[in-house]
């Protein structure tokens, strides 16, 4: 009888530390696509005239929400590179995907307002911010610095 | 004409929000599973309780000024064609604004969205939680969103007045035609919310008029509403409550609400299971109503804009005076998708 509780104290602690073994791994591998090396920079038409501006006023402008006499007219999220979509949220927005698309779902139908623009595509994402030179997305710094028609407008993160 | 006027001018943005969804009652009679709206199921298969379409139309008039309406179709309410939202909004500067028109009256954490199925993870917000028979009003609210990081807040100050000629809860459960006034409303709501926690309190007072069979049963009587909320994301375990208290001293109507969800974010799945009820002890006029409800269900995330649903509903009706449909078991399966 009492082997027989050992073991199952024993197997009831295999558990456990396997559990936790697993959700440590996926803390440390979560941390480490994030700790990709990756500068990511606001971005507009190189014939733009939006200037640098408060992050604060991003992550509002990106909720939808009024900010500042900007002159910003839409913000468009870039969803071309998983990662870069991942960093934009966790670094300006402070939020998962689920709990962005919640927010903005929840403000249209309670608050008005238009949808955020969603473009998959980084070649219609360039030419879509060359076309409209009032329109701010995101994107590696590296890749805006080697882009044709395009301008860093300032480092998010 | 110069509104039309105006209108051809503007920044105009379309969005919508349908939920499809079915439902029979397994076990019992019938489920109310609208309160507001009286959609009730039934032992045959149904689709009018909880289908609703909805269309919004944004105009930007100027940089300011911004024109919102929102029409909404419910199988609870035959179809018929219903304005949820129509007011203007004045930007007063980035942080506060002005709205002057028809608005969803906030008294619950769900009420301003109660029919946009998409928003949250039931088919329906918990019903014993969202039982009012009033969910609008006409009249001014003035809206605050300051700056604060990582966090987001929102508070709402609000007054009007809303008249509702055959109400349809009321005249519903009384069996004849009831007209209900909620009038001098004046209420605030008061939001903070980050990604993984959210809180809300909200108060209002009013007075309420009400005719049954054209005649005046009550005229000038008092009434409070109180709310707390505290939802949780942790992780991918979803905590989601609810308090509420409505208060008619002059009846001796006092009843608590409250609703107390979990969820488990599963990759595109939710499971969740929940429990809401409400209870009025029996008063001095004789009236009592006590019932709860337990929930259980999936969400599947489909895609970005569309939510698959199936719930089961067991619904327990403990009212000795004034009970709503007796017990019950429910299926319903739904279809949420916003565009």
């Amino acid at each position: 009888m009492i082997i027989l509780k050992t073991n199952i104290i024993n197997r009831i602690f295999n558990y456990l530390a396997t559990a936790v073994l697993a959700v440590m791994l996926s803390h440390v591998v979560v941390n480490m696509s994030y700790a990709e090396g990756t500068t990511g920079v606001l971005v507009a038409a190189e014939s733009s005239p939006i200037q640098k501006t408060n992050i604060l006023e991003i992550r509002r402008m990106y909720l939808g929400l009024p900010s500042s006499k900007s002159l910003v007219k839409n913000t468009v999220i870039n969803t071309s590179d998983s990662t870069v979509y991942r960093m934009f949220l966790k670094n300006v927005m402070h939020m998962t995907d689920k709990g962005y698309r919640r927010k903005i779902v929840k403000r249209i139908f309670r608050q008005g307002g238009k949808k955020v623009k969603e473009i998959q595509d980084i070649t219609e994402l360039v030419n879509y911010l060359v076309e409209n030179p009032h329109d701010v997305s995101f994107m590696p710094e590296d890749m805006a610095k080697s882009t044709k028609g395009i301008k860093v407008v300032q480092v998010l993160w | 004409m110069l509104l039309h006027s105006a209108i051809s001018y503007a920044d105009i943005n379309l969005s919508g929000y349908a939920s499809i969804v079915a439902g029979k009652v397994t076990e019992g009679d019938e489920f109310l599973a609208d309160y507001p709206k009286a959609g009730v199921y039934d032992s045959d298969w149904s689709f009018s309780p909880d289908t609703s379409v909805g269309v919004q139309l944004t105009a930007d008039l100027n940089d300011d000024l911004e024109f919102v309406i929102q029409a909404i179709s419910n199988g609870a309410s035959d179809y018929d064609i219903d304005l949820d939202w129509a007011y203007v909004n004045y930007q007063l500067n980035s942080e506060f604004s002005i709205q002057a028109g028809r608005k969803r009256l906030p008294l619950y954490y769900y009420s301003e969205f109660f029919d946009v199925g998409y928003a949250y993870y039931w088919i329906r917000p918990p019903v014993d939680n969202y039982t009012w028979q009033i969910s609008h009003y006409n009249g001014l609210s003035l809206q605050y969103q300051p700056y604060l990081g990582e966090w987001d807040a929102l508070f709402n100050l609000y007054t009007g007045r809303e008249d509702s000629e055959d109400n349809e809860l009321l005249s519903f459960l009384s069996g004849a035609p009831v007209d209900e006034t909620w009038k001098n409303m004046v209420g605030i709501v008061a939001e903070l919310s980050k990604d993984w926690v959210e809180f809300r309190a909200t108060f209002m007072q009013g007075q309420l008029d009400r005719k049954v069979n054209g005649i005046d049963t009550d005229e000038n009587v008092k009434q409070k509403f109180s709310g707390v909320s505290v939802n949780f994301y942790f992780y991918d375990f979803i905590i989601l409550s609810e308090f509420n208290q409505y208060d008619r001293s002059a009846s001796d109507i006092h009843v608590d609400t409250h609703m107390l969800s979990l969820g488990y974010q599963l990759g595109d799945y939710i499971p969740h299971i929940t429990h809401s009820a409400l209870l009025q002890e029996e008063n001095l006029a004789g009236g009592d109503e006590d019932h709860n409800t337990t929930s259980i269900g999936l969400r599947w995330d489909y895609n970005k804009t569309t939510a698959v649903k199936i719930q089961y509903d067991k619904a327990k009706d403990k009212g000795v005076n004034i009970p709503v449909l007796g017990d019950s078991e429910t299926i319903s399966l739904g279809i949420d998708v916003v565009f």
